[in-house]
């Protein structure tokens, strides 16, 4: 299940996010709209990737070591992860894997590197994930890649600048809000 | 002439004296007035401790303690001089080195993220250790040496070559102890530069995604990453004062190994010496063999600063 909250630059989606998480109520806000029964709290484990990107200077296998996600996954993901993958670091083979782990963060584009905390987040066990305009910086031939990684994951807020309904048509497993509606709450 | 011209201007140390030169004149000179003035007291002394004295004492006792204030206020004043002229110089140069990274931003291409680390390493750390390690004890040294040399040959002409040869010994094993502490020293400040720059980093990688993981609960791995450089880098620095106490500890009982030597010399009257001597010596002796003893410490310490004066004096190759 999506929730895509949606709305112009500088309309608060960040902001009402990042107060969500500060009361802790960013799952009790995903049940309303879901309407599916808020978790333990002690279970909130929330994957997110907020915007501005993170600045992270380091290798591809510092990052996911640091996330603790065995990076040689990326040799067994499926097909939606792996567009999302390859998106990032081209064709992904046992070859180049040491390759991949030896690259350094601060290399890849800004798009590759939104991409790439995208992934983290996807891969990371998480039972919430929160995806800060997962489309910026990625060309409009990518977005139907990026969405169909983020739609793997059983639950996500989504912020974007345009409602998803209007790119992606209307499909069951979202609910597009517009963010005044969602500061009412 | 010309190429010893060059070496001088090309050498980054010596640029580097240089640019210190009037810390070091107004230490030196804060020196010069110290050893003039001790020997102005020692004269009194020897003058009211002579058999055939016959003035008042207490006139003596009074030009004794306002040289003392005098000494206390003037070495104080030039010293503080001294220092701040130091921190002023660190203040231009890290300018500088701000203004050399704008404008060779974009030039560097690939470089950037070299240069931006080694940008933070320098303004953070290389130049607090260039100032307090190198540039400190550059003007120390050279003061310490002015009192020393000048104690010396106060010492020289009262106890004869004598006093020389018995502490020479010594001397030689301080000289010995103290390039090996000067080794570890520089091996320490080569470590201590490239541990500070992934440090930064670390630091930096950390603040920046420390709320991804906050949010996940899962701090371990972040801070196993954090570790794995703050640990290393915290033992240099642990090693650093190590070294650098045991130098001094050694230098201090080399210190009482002089003073031992010479107060024999003293007793057993072996360089018959008068009693006026004696108290001049032991005037000169309580400031002269700390001092001496110092420097052969600042002389190690200044190990630790040139990795950090080197670093410094890097420029872009462009």
């Amino acid at each position: 299940m999506i929730i895509n909250i949606f709305g112009p630059s500088g309309s608060g989606k960040t902001t009402l996010i990042r107060n969500l998480l500060i009361s802790e109520s960013t799952e009790k806000f995903f049940s309303i709209y879901s309407n599916e029964r808020s978790k333990e709290k002690s279970k909130n484990i929330i994957s997110i990737s907020l915007m501005p990107i993170p600045l992270f200077r380091g290798t591809v296998a510092e990052f996911f070591d640091i996330f603790s996600i065995n990076i040689d996954h990326l040799l067994t993901l499926n097909r939606e992860l792996k567009d999302l993958a390859q998106s990032i670091f081209g064709k992904i083979n046992k070859n180049v894997l040491h390759e991949i782990k030896l690259r350094r963060i601060e290399t890849l584009s800004a798009g590759e590197i939104r991409r790439l905390f995208i992934l983290k987040s996807i891969l990371v066990e998480s039972n919430l994930m929160i995806i800060d305009e997962p489309f910026s910086n990625s060309d409009e031939n990518l977005w139907l890649k990026i969405y169909e990684a983020i739609n793997l994951k059983e639950n996500s807020i989504l912020l974007s600048h345009f409602s998803l309904q209007k790119f992606f048509g209307s499909k069951k497993n979202y609910i597009s809000i517009h963010i005044n509606d969602a500061k009412r709450l | 002439m010309n190429n010893l011209y060059k070496l001088f201007a090309d050498n980054i140390y010596f640029k580097r004296i240089f640019s210190i030169r009037q810390s070091i004149a107004a230490y030196s000179f804060a020196s010069f007035l110290d050893i003039i003035i001790i020997l102005i007291i020692s004269k009194i002394f020897s003058k009211i401790t002579s058999y055939d004295f016959n003035g008042n004492i207490y006139q003596y006792i009074f030009y004794s303690l306002i040289l003392i204030i005098f000494r206390t206020g003037s070495v104080f004043l030039l010293r503080k001089f001294s220092f701040s002229r130091i921190f002023k110089k660190k203040l231009i140069f890290e300018k500088i080195y701000v203004e050399n990274f704008i404008d060779s931003r974009i030039k560097r291409g690939k470089q950037n993220e070299k240069d931006l680390r080694i940008f933070k390493e320098k303004l953070i750390n290389s130049s607090n250790l260039a100032a307090v390690n190198f540039d400190i004890p550059i003007f120390s040294i050279v003061a310490e040496l002015i009192f020393s040399i000048g104690g010396i040959f106060i010492l020289l002409r009262i106890f004869g070559l004598n006093l020389l040869l018995l502490n020479l010994p010594v001397l030689i094993i301080l000289i010995i102890f103290s390039r090996f502490v000067s080794r570890q020293l520089s091996s320490l400040g080569t470590k201590i530069l490239d541990f500070t720059d992934k440090r930064i980093n670390t630091i930096d990688n950390l603040s920046e995604i420390a709320i991804e993981l906050s949010a996940l609960k899962k701090s371990r791995k972040l801070l196993d990453y954090f570790s794995k450089v703050n640990k290393p880098y915290n033992l240099i620095l642990s090693q650093q004062v190590i070294s650098s106490n045991m130098m001094q500890i050694f230098t201090e009982s080399g210190a009482f190994l002089i003073i031992l030597i010479s107060l024999v010399c003293i007793i057993t009257n072996l360089s018959e010496t008068s009693l006026a001597n004696a108290a001049t010596s032991l005037a000169v002796l309580s400031r002269m063999v700390p001092s001496f003893t110092r420097s052969i410490s600042f002389l190690t310490q200044l190990q630790f600063g040139v990795p950090s004066v080197k670093r410094l004096s890097q420029i872009y190759d462009y």
